[in-house]
């Protein structure tokens, strides 16, 4: 493993009115790693992860790229840096159709008038779309149909073609097997590992040890705001990391 | 990258026409029907003067649809259209006569009006969370209000000739009004298709939260496209004035209804997300033409009032059913 991390989020606190969601935590993901990250309902996963989408802006904290200090103020910010999300409703737009719900937000245009006209350059963000789902291997035939009439696998692929559109270095991955069935499961962690293969860093957040401990490559457990552990997979097991969750550990395992 | 595994002739493009088009059929068929019966039931009707008669005066109801469809689009809806049509008349006719402007000037300060209302109403949507329906409707009596304290209720007259040509010119048989409806139309069109802007009032429209997330400033759309309906109404407001030769604060009372109707039996959801130009231009010529049909078979004005309401009921009610039935199917 390379010695430098993609994203390191150092010392990261923050509180909301008397609640400290976060306490000094401390997280890490190297390049093309797969990172599960666990704990149970408030033990601050979805705040740590908006804070590194820009959702959420830390109180105190650091958050350091390719080992350089970097500022992440909102989404956009963050998705410069090559940080998606993919969220748990998948939040695409029904109406409008694959290819328009991949780009939407980051339309691609063709010029005139010296760029005070902008077109919608359809043809393009077509079969760039087409691309993107064969990449997947996803199962769509159609990038003109609109998403509501789309399954709900299909639908998640359809945020997963959007999140690795634009050239994602880490994808943070919200609970992205919650409204799956056995089946879809089976396909979006192979796409994960298809992902990793690709040179893409995934955190996954997941109350599902199985899936986990079947992509992953590393794990870590917050609790109540702090990290209380972290192991790598090949040398743990779900059991060990549900104590984990549950009752944390005194000496943080963290190096 | 490894892999097209999917063969590419299972990708389609370009566009399939899908369900929208069966539905703009279906509402084409509508608009024949009722061309057929008012042929037979009165001789008037079947005519090219009568066909350029309804165009002509429903240009503006054509203009104040393309505003509403944009602002139903985004979920959002605005009450005011026939009230800062009467302004943007009444401001046109003021500043030509009153203020010593020019006919361009008042025209341009008269489009200026009507936009602004747009942009005081949009603001609170934007910015204040107002619902459109609550500021849509305090703008409908301050620009009707403000329209009537300039002309003191009554009609502003001696509008300079050149400024006939807006409202009652016509080049070769085509009516002023109707071609610059036509343009307004093609204009709208062109922003929903073909820009990015058009793209996000969709998006807006379909699923508010996503479309802030994908980095859309949702507030700064709703901004624009109030001041776009406000504009159509200034821009419809101008046409009635070098039409009727007059600045008058009482005009477009009805505008709102037909407008309305016409967006709405265009096919566009009130829910938002849904809806086309296309659809809106067929809306307008069936209200048009009914609402013609209904004067030339002699119905009075205040019954028709009442017609046009029972066919927005009628309107929703089908496209409820419609709904339904398609969830039901899947």
């Amino acid at each position: 493993m390379p010695d430098v991390p993609l994203v390191e989020m150092k010392g990261i606190s923050k509180t909301f009115g008397a609640v400290k969601a976060l306490q000094n935590v401390n997280f890490e993901v190297m390049p093309a790693e797969i990172v599960g990250l666990v704990g149970d309902n408030a033990a601050g996963k979805s705040t740590l992860m908006k804070v590194l989408s820009g959702a959420y802006i830390a109180d105190q904290g650091e958050i350091w790229m390719d080992g350089k200090k970097v500022h992440i103020s909102d989404p956009v910010d963050s998705r410069k840096l090559g940080i998606e999300m993919l969220y748990q409703n998948f939040a695409l737009a029904g109406n409008i159709n694959i290819y328009q719900n991949i780009f939407l937000g980051r339309e691609l245009t063709k010029d005139y008038l010296g760029g005070v006209l902008k077109i919608l350059d359809k043809k393009t963000m077509a079969t760039r779309s087409v691309d993107l789902i064969s990449r997947l291997k996803i199962d769509i035939h159609q990038v003109t149909k609109r998403v509501k009439e789309l399954s709900g696998g299909q639908q998640q692929s359809v945020a997963i073609a959007r999140v690795i559109a634009f050239n994602a270095r880490l994808i943070i991955m919200d609970e992205p097997t919650a409204n799956l069935g056995i089946k879809e499961v089976g396909r979006l962690l192979d796409l994960i590992r298809r992902l990793k293969e690709e040179g893409i860093s995934i955190i996954f957040i997941s109350h599902r040890m199985d899936d986990i401990f079947s992509v992953g490559d590393r794990v870590i457990v917050l609790k109540r705001g702090k990290r209380v552990g972290m192991r790598q997979i090949r040398d743990s097991s779900p059991k060990e990391v549900v104590r984990l969750i549950v009752a944390g550990e005194l000496e943080e395992g963290d190096v | 990258m490894k892999g097209k595994e999917v063969a590419p002739g299972l990708l389609q493009y370009p566009e399939k026409k899908g369900v929208g088009w069966v539905r703009r059929f279906s509402t084409l068929i509508g608009l024949v029907l009722i061309c057929l019966v008012l042929t037979f039931t009165s001789k008037h009707f079947f005519s090219f003067e009568n066909f350029i008669n309804v165009l002509l005066q429903n240009a503006n109801i054509a203009i104040l649809a393309v505003g509403l469809t944009l602002v139903i689009l985004l979920g959002e809806i605005d009450l005011s259209v026939g009230g800062v049509e009467a302004l943007g008349c009444v401001v046109a006719a003021w500043m030509m006569v009153y203020g010593g402007l020019g006919v361009f000037p008042s025209i341009l300060l008269a489009l200026l009006a009507g936009t602004l209302c747009g942009l005081v109403s949009g603001f609170f949507v934007a910015y204040f969370r107002f619902h459109s329906f609550v500021s849509t409707l305090a703008m409908m009596g301050i620009a009707r209000g403000l329209a009537l304290i300039y002309t003191h209720g009554a009609s502003i007259y001696g509008l300079p000739d050149s400024f006939r040509f807006m409202g009652q010119g016509a080049i070769g048989f085509i009516p002023v009004p109707v071609l610059i409806a036509a343009v307004v139309l093609l204009l709208a069109h062109l922003l929903l298709t073909q820009v990015r802007l058009g793209n996000h009032i969709y998006a807006v429209g379909g699923n508010l939260e996503a479309a802030r997330l994908a980095g859309i400033n949702v507030g700064k759309v709703k901004l624009i496209v109030l001041s776009l309906s406000g504009l159509c109404s200034g821009l419809a407001g101008v046409i009635m004035a070098s039409r009727l030769n007059s600045g008058q604060g009482t005009i477009g009372e009805t505008d709102l209804l037909d407008a309305i109707a016409s967006v709405i039996i265009g096919g566009t959801s009130l829910m938002g997300g849904v809806g086309t130009i296309p659809g809106t231009i067929l809306g307008v010529l069936i209200i048009s033409v009914i609402r013609n049909g209904l004067n030339l078979l002699g119905v009075s004005s205040f019954w028709q009032m009442v017609a046009i309401g029972v066919i927005i009921i009628c309107a929703v009610l089908i496209e409820e059913i419609r709904r339904k039935l398609q969830e039901k199917e899947r």
